[in-house]
């Protein structure tokens, strides 16, 4: 041990809070232009080893960043002992990149040798025979985007095909039961994915989202609830092209477009917002960062991002929701609401399903509210598919690699035309189903496929070929549907929900001549086609009527004996409702206000200066209601002026 | 006159390539765009006239490298190419490879944050007589930022070596490649140069124009609109 290295030990030693059950002093030798300099600092721990690089987002770990008032400053025992000393004894030994040097434990300073210093990231080892793969840290690298990083592990472990995963404990890196569970969760989420195009990039993005979040509501516990959004623009060398935002809120779900309220005149925010919506400008950061450690991955995100985009737009334009975390108990939820908004990229057609094991079970496979009765006979005749089914019917949401197998099958073969993030399951069965045809090749693979039968909901992106299929007899809403599906439409006698696309005048009279016996609700773009349509035999039916595109408040004659009628806006690379949606009762009475889709008007600013006033033309009493991405506080509908 | 890739940026190679080209123009080969299979091939096959741009690769997104970042060698074969960024290891080492070898890319004109992103920087490589992309909506972020003079940007339009001339609108604060209005800054030296036989690449984005859109933004560009 040298003289001045050890002066600085006992500078820095009392100063490590004793309840810090491992630190690591990392240092650099940093070789400015007006000359060399040792820069460091120190990373707390209640594990063996603190985590290297360090991540603000993983609860065993503190830094100066996330926990100030727990970390003391290095650089205060550097300028005590003299950075010059420090130097002309450690310097060589030092990277120009911050990388541990000591390990403190029991207030005894180690340093580290130089073998694990220089050492690489995480390694994979499987064992085939055990179905097992081993992973582990091979030595801490310099640097803070170093290979043993979150990431990188949880890249290795949703990647991994063997059953199980151990992580090794090692000089450099001591697993806990929290690393365990991330790891069983994100290759939860890699099998959800289903073998999607940015499947496992997603999966591992969102286990860091998810550590994040736990973090942020661990340091503010006013906080329930954090939005991951994504964005896609490009630099010149279209080597910068998806981005991400995040935000978090006290509400269950944070606002969006985010209301900023970040002071730029003092270039602070000192204090939590007034609004209970957090950016990484506007946060406090009196308790720890805000600043996600992720970063959106061109291959996992591009599919979910508004197309165009760019640098000059705001947030709320440019961005998108991709997913939310909300506080469960002790826990958290993670719900993925971002939706894939170009065509190509679909799941692929993938493996065909073992068939089932007899005629019993192949009939009431394809009976969405049999699925109970299916999961019994299975059982009974040892299918391992009824264990699964019958897990899935008791618990909800299952995501681990046999409920992915299960769901492979049961899609199989219409991963050609059902786009990433498209697919919903219930019961073990698809029951919701977001798709693009480009061929004619594409249609005619998936014309009349069994996996069709429990799918009750199906959405088009834009551009899409034809699909509504005879097969499709539990659906029950459908859009956007143009005249190609004409013929199919009469064969679906349960449709209930209908958006039309109207591309001529001539289409709303061919759709007005078409039975559709059980619809209830019409969503229609622009009000030009109404007259037509109202002379189907199915218009007295209509309970509903949602016009897109058109102002707010402009009741159309044809509608005028249309029980409830409907504003919103129209998502163009979606085809289907967004923004604030306005309903106008039976009655004319009342007007409920809801969201229909993020977008960039919504506002609570423009559902005061928009939306509000035109309902209120409309009807005596205006209510803002709940719907899933917005649930009005007492406090909104106070600053809005509105009844309870 | 060619319309860059990465108008459609974001979008499979072979669809992009096919909607630009049915404007008539060649089309510039850029990064940023999916790969699709057989996209070399099917470009040779089209017919359409084509140069090469920065990290364009056929089967990939963009080249791995365009720059080497020991010994500042340019490492692709495209006919034009951005400058290294400040950041980039190649920064250091790049001028003194291009200078060294005649058969060297042509290089655009950028913007602060890169080599090439201020006006004594392209005064330098205009005394060096480099060869120039020039590129109007990097210049005028350049004057927005005060980091090109009135008199430097005179004295790159008067350039006699200049090679492509790109065109696209902006705000001047960042590079947006937005669609060019009447008078998008340098769009009538643009087209003089156009007119006058250097290649002109239209790369503003067109994602959500129709076809009658994107035709006047060709038109536009070439002066005929």
């Amino acid at each position: 041990m040298t003289a001045a290295w050890t002066r600085f030990a006992a500078v820095l030693g009392p100063q490590i809070p004793t309840d810090a059950r491992s630190a690591l002093v990392a240092l650099a030798h940093r070789r400015w232009r007006e000359g060399p300099r040792l820069e460091g600092a120190l990373y707390l721990s209640s594990r063996a080893v603190p985590l290297w690089p360090h991540d603000c987002d993983q609860p065993t770990e503190a830094c100066r960043t996330c926990a100030p008032e727990r970390v003391a400053a290095v650089e205060r025992a550097i300028a005590e002992v003299g950075g010059a000393a420090l130097l002309a004894e450690l310097g060589d030994e030092l990277e120009p990149t911050e990388a541990p040097y000591a390990l403190v434990r029991d207030g005894v300073f180690v340093v580290i040798p130089r073998a694990e210093r220089a050492g690489a990231g995480w390694t994979c080892t499987v064992d085939p025979a055990a179905d097992l793969a081993r992973i582990a840290l091979a030595g801490f690298a310099p640097g803070f985007g170093a290979g043993g990083g979150r990431h990188a592990l949880y890249a290795l472990a949703a990647g991994a095909t063997t059953a199980r995963i151990e992580l090794v404990a090692t000089a450099c890196f001591d697993p806990t039961d929290g690393d365990r569970a991330a790891i069983a969760h994100v290759r939860a989420l890699a099998a959800a994915a289903l073998g999607e195009p940015g499947g496992l990039e997603r999966a591992v993005r969102l286990q860091q989202c998810v550590d994040w979040s736990r973090a942020m509501f661990a340091r503010y516990p006013e906080l329930r609830s954090t939005m991951m959004c994504v964005a896609q623009y490009w630099n010149d060398n279209a080597d910068d092209e998806c981005h991400a935002e995040s935000y978090a809120s006290v509400r269950d779900t944070p606002l969006f477009p985010h209301p900023c309220t970040y002071d730029w005149d003092r270039d602070e925010q000192a204090a939590p917002p007034e609004n209970g919506e957090w950016c990484d400008r506007c946060s406090p950061r009196d308790r720890g960062g805000f600043g996600a450690s992720w970063y959106a991955s061109t291959e996992g995100f591009e599919a979910f991002c508004v197309e165009g985009a760019n640098q000059d737009q705001e947030d709320g334009e440019r961005h998108r929701p991709f997913a939310i975390v909300r506080r469960a108990g002790d826990d958290v939820a993670l719900e993925l609401v971002g939706r894939c908004r170009r065509p190509g990229f679909v799941l692929g057609a993938g493996a065909a399903p073992a068939p089932w094991p007899d005629a019993r079970a192949a009939a009431l496979a394809e009976e969405v509210d049999a699925r109970a009765v299916l999961a019994d006979h299975l059982l009974d005749v040892g299918d391992p598919r009824g264990e699964l089914i019958a897990r899935e019917l008791a618990g909800g949401e299952l995501r681990d690699a046999a409920t992915a197998t299960l769901r492979a099958g049961a899609i199989h073969p219409l991963g050609r035309v059902l786009v990433v993030g498209g697919a919903r399951f219930a019961r073990g069965a698809l029951v919701h189903a977001e798709v693009h045809a480009a061929t004619a090749d594409d249609v005619a693979a998936v014309r009349g496929a069994a996996a069709w039968r429990t799918v009750e909901t199906l959405r088009y992106l834009p551009g899409s070929r034809a699909l509504l299929d005879p097969a499709m007899r539990a659906l029950r809403e459908a859009g956007e549907v143009g005249v190609d599906d004409l013929a199919a439409l009469a064969a679906l006698p349960a449709l209930a929900t209908l958006q039309l696309a109207i591309a001529k005048p001539a289409d709303a009279t061919r759709f007005a001549a078409c039975a559709l016996p059980r619809l209830r609700h019409l969503v229609v773009t622009g009000a030009d086609a109404l007259a037509a349509l109202a002379r189907a035999p199915w218009w007295p039916q209509l309970e509903r009527v949602t016009l897109l595109d058109e102002p707010y408040g402009a009741l159309p004659a044809a509608l005028a004996e249309i029980p409830i009628v409907a504003w919103a806006l129209r998502d163009d690379e979606l085809a289907r409702p967004t923004g604030w949606c306005a309903a106008l009762d039976r009655r004319r009475a009342r007007a409920e206000i809801a969201l229909a889709g993020w977008h960039a008007s919504t506002t609570l600013d423009g559902l005061a200066e928009l939306v509000i006033p035109a309902a209120r033309r409309l009807a005596p009493a205006v209510a803002l209601v709940a719907s899933p991405g917005f649930a009005p506080t007492a406090d909104d509908r106070a600053r809005l002026g509105l009844d309870t | 006159m060619y319309v860059a890739m990465s108008c459609l940026q974001g979008r499979p190679m072979q669809a992009a390539f096919d909607e630009l080209a049915r404007l008539g123009c060649g089309v510039q080969l850029t990064p940023g765009n999916r790969p699709t299979p057989g996209f070399a091939a099917h470009v040779a096959a089209s017919g359409v006239a084509t140069r090469t741009h920065h990290g364009f690769a056929p089967d990939a997104r963009r080249a791995p490298a365009v720059w080497d970042a020991a010994t500042g060698a340019c490492v692709v074969a495209s006919a034009s190419v951005h400058p290294p960024e400040d950041d980039d290891p190649a920064r250091a080492t790049w001028e003194a490879w291009y200078a060294a070898h005649p058969a060297r890319p042509i290089v655009e004109t950028m913007y602060p944050g890169y080599a090439l992103g201020t006006g004594d920087a392209l005064a330098r490589a205009m005394r060096d007589g480099w060869t120039l992309a020039v590129d109007v909506s990097h210049a005028f972020i350049q004057r927005t930022r005060g980091a090109m003079t009135a008199a430097q940007w005179a004295a790159l339009c008067d350039y006699d070596r200049i090679a492509e001339v790109h065109v696209s609108a902006n705000r001047g604060t960042h590079d947006t490649h937005q669609p060019l209005v009447d008078d998008t800054f340098g769009l009538a030296w643009a087209r003089a140069r156009h007119a006058a036989g250097t290649p002109l690449v239209l790369e503003c984005y067109l994602h959500h124009l129709d076809d009658d859109a994107r035709r006047r933004q060709r038109d536009l560009a070439r002066g005929s609109a």
